[in-house]
């Protein structure tokens, strides 16, 4: 009998094992323990501050890799934070802290994107979903792009490895489709001409392995007429919209604005757009456009 | 029992058994054959002895069940399932990150669950919507479902102390995946797609619920939206995500919205951000509006605002303001979030409703670049723990 209560038990845990994970997308302004920053840009002209600050009352240690096309190679430091401190930086000047000695980053200059990880020193969940991020790109003529960092929770207490399995239950799983409102490109001077940044969510630092991805899109106008196209990307990749399809201006798409559905197709990707318009009165206006997240998808990222 | 009683016990029991095993032949001798008795019992004893019933009582591989790893795993796993099933139930150990009593803020501990944002979602709050002067905002909608959704909007502002709170409702349909967009100087009117929006004066907030045919939760949770705060003379933007609360409970449309952690996510309790010290050329806002709201009566919230600033060396500060219906402060009225007084360029801001929960946004305004140009951004901020709170509309 007791054999038989063992193997009931046994039986239900295995069932419990093989539920599969949650394919939500992850929720966004919490404190994370993985943050993605989707755009640095610092090239002599644009220059982006980097914030970072640390929601939890214990110090925490953070592991990051810089991203940059062509080589897709990591550039990796760490930094400490103590409990709630903020800190932040400008990308071309790294910074070897403010009275603390731990808090050590690289300059970095081009553009790429941005990946940090909590580094617990315990277990469990509370100890792990502690940061938070945003990067502010700004350049001549007010120009500014203030993009908060994609946030992955831990889910379930656990060890920290160097393989990150963004799985729905160790951590939260990446975004699989982005909805966007975008503003229809139009010719003109100033250009109605907004861009779309992306990048990917898997990463093999480790074996500095990059792959490409292509990247879907649907796009609905005010008319809910449906409208396709596509790309891909390696990294990280920063494009004008219209340049990508047609069906991204406003010729084509008939009216001012549309929803853009964007997804990875080999693997889940980041993604944003910077809108930039021009105002009524004629003057030309740069914002970040963050997305709005449907569904998860599994992803993987080793680090060294 | 005595001994003499027992030794008989014994006695019997050896004759018993030597009659069991004893041959035949030995049965026809009158007198007791004590080697054969003393033989069977020999005999007996071995046989218990090897016997299995000793060994299965040590045997006992209930120590193998008695370990129970199952027992301790189970509980674990049960959080998976909890994930999809029940929201309430499933976020809760994902939601509650922090344990700020182990911090130096001195504000109680969190104890409810943060609505997940960016998600798609039953109710939106845009904090901040101007049109005055040269500015005026771009407001968006978008229906992530693939069914037609009702949505009621009201915009609410603070008219100073005469009007009091003033509000303006519209009701919107969307048909599946529309887009919806409208400049809120302007409003729409367009008759190809049958969506309308009145247009609004002054600076305040907008809110928008999802008013579905069914009452099933994806009928609920199909909104997302944004807002870009433009100057049309200089190109300065603020361009936000509204804040998105998900229906966690089937059910109606009930007009009272309850933010309970039951039928809608509970309001934030505390707003993290981080922001830009003041010091020349950088003179950022605070937008605030208070969760609870009573459209229906009319009655404008108040709310008392305690604010902890944390700066780079881990120093603390705290400050106080309060407000009704809505509200928009530059980091001028507070001394505590320069940055002669915090010494560092950025500070960790916290801040808590006493009164109502809160929404609100930063707005960061600094001057950089190469040519020392004015920026202006939209500072969202990260949300901690849950109060419940409630919205009635008309």
């Amino acid at each position: 009998m007791r054999a038989i209560w063992t193997v009931a038990i046994a039986s239900l845990c295995a069932a419990g094992l093989a539920t599969p994970a949650s394919a939500q997308a992850p929720a966004q302004r919490l404190p994370s323990a993985i943050i993605m920053y989707p755009n640095i840009l610092a090239d002599g002209v644009f220059e982006t501050r980097i914030e970072m600050v640390n929601l939890s009352g214990r110090t925490q240690d953070v592991k990051c890799h810089f991203l940059s096309p062509p080589t897709c190679n990591g550039t990796d430091f760490f930094i400490r934070l103590t409990p709630n401190q903020p800190i932040s930086w400008l990308a071309s000047r790294g910074t070897l802290g403010t009275g603390n000695f731990f808090v050590n980053a690289p300059p970095f200059n081009g553009e790429g994107s941005l990946k940090c990880f909590v580094v617990p020193d315990e277990h469990g969940i509370d100890h792990q979903n502690a940061i938070q991020g945003r990067s502010i790109t700004f350049g001549p003529d007010g120009y500014t792009e203030s993009i908060g960092a994609i946030g992955i929770q831990r889910l379930t207490p656990g060890e920290f490895s160097t393989t990150l399995e963004l799985d729905g239950d160790t951590y939260a799983q990446c975004p699989d489709n982005y909805h966007f409102t975008f503003v229809a490109s139009e010719p003109g001077d100033p250009a109605t001409e907004s861009e779309l940044i992306l990048s990917t969510c898997d990463e093999d630092l480790e074996n500095l392995i990059s792959k490409t991805t292509v990247v879907q899109f649907q796009i609905i106008n005010e008319f809910e007429q449906l409208l396709s196209a596509a790309t891909s990307v390696r990294c990280y990749d920063r494009k004008v919209l219209s340049e990508i399809n047609s069906v991204f201006t406003r010729d084509t798409l008939g009216t001012p604005t549309g929803q853009a559905i964007v997804r990875g197709v080999q693997g889940a990707v980041i993604a944003v757009i910077v809108d930039k318009f021009v105002t009524p009165a004629g003057a030309p206006a740069v914002a970040a456009n963050e997305p709005a997240l449907s569904r998860g998808r599994p992803a993987r990222i080793r680090i060294p | 029992m005595s001994g003499s009683r027992l030794r008989g016990v014994a006695v019997a029991v050896a004759l018993a058994l030597a009659c069991g095993t004893m041959p035949a032949r030995a049965v026809e001798v009158d007198q007791v054959d004590w080697a054969a008795v003393l033989r069977a019992l020999g005999i007996a004893l071995d046989s218990w002895r090897l016997s299995p019933f000793p060994r299965m009582t040590p045997t006992p591989t209930i120590p193998v069940p008695t370990a129970t790893p199952t027992r301790t795993h189970t509980p674990t796993r049960t959080n998976t399932p909890t994930h999809t099933a029940t929201r309430t139930q499933t976020f809760t150990p994902t939601r509650m990150p922090t344990e700020p009593a182990s911090g130096q803020l001195s504000f109680d501990p969190s104890t409810g669950i943060a609505p997940a944002q960016r998600l798609a979602s039953a109710l939106l709050i845009f904090p901040y919507v101007v049109h005055s002067g040269s500015k005026d905002t771009r407001l968006t909608l978008i229906n992530m479902s693939n069914r037609n959704i009702g949505v009621n909007c009201f915009f609410v502002k603070d008219a100073g102390p005469v009007y009091g709170c003033l509000e303006v409702g519209f009701r919107i349909n969307l048909t599946p995946l529309q887009p919806f967009s409208w400049f809120a100087g302007q409003g729409t009117n367009n008759p190809l797609t049958f969506t309308a929006a009145p247009p609004f004066d002054g600076v305040g907030e907008l809110k928008c619920a999802v008013d579905p045919d069914l009452p099933d939760l994806e009928a609920h949770n199909v909104l997302q939206g944004r807002a870009t705060v433009f100057d049309e003379d200089e190109g300065n933007t603020v361009a936000y995500g509204a804040v998105g609360f998900q229906r966690l409970s089937p059910g109606h449309f009930p007009g009272v919205v309850p933010l309970d952690g039951f039928t809608y996510d509970q309001c934030p309790e505390r707003l993290h951000f981080q922001v830009l010290t003041r010091q020349t050329g950088s003179n950022s806002s605070i937008v605030l509006t208070p969760c609870q709201q009573d459209l229906l009566t009319q009655v404008p919230t108040s709310t008392t605002v305690q604010m902890q600033i944390v700066n780079e060396f881990e120093q603390v500060f705290s400050s106080a303001t309060s407000f009704t219906c809505h509200s928009v402060k530059s980091f001028s009225s507070f001394s505590t979030l320069s940055r002669s007084t915090l010494g560092t360029d950025t500070a960790h801001l916290v801040l808590r409703g006493v009164h109502s929960p809160l929404i609100g946004l930063v707005i960061d305004q600094f001057q950089g670049g190469p040519d020392n140009s004015t920026h202006t951004a939209a500072n969202d901020p990260y949300l901690e723990g849950g109060k419940p709170s409630q919205i009635i509309f008309p």
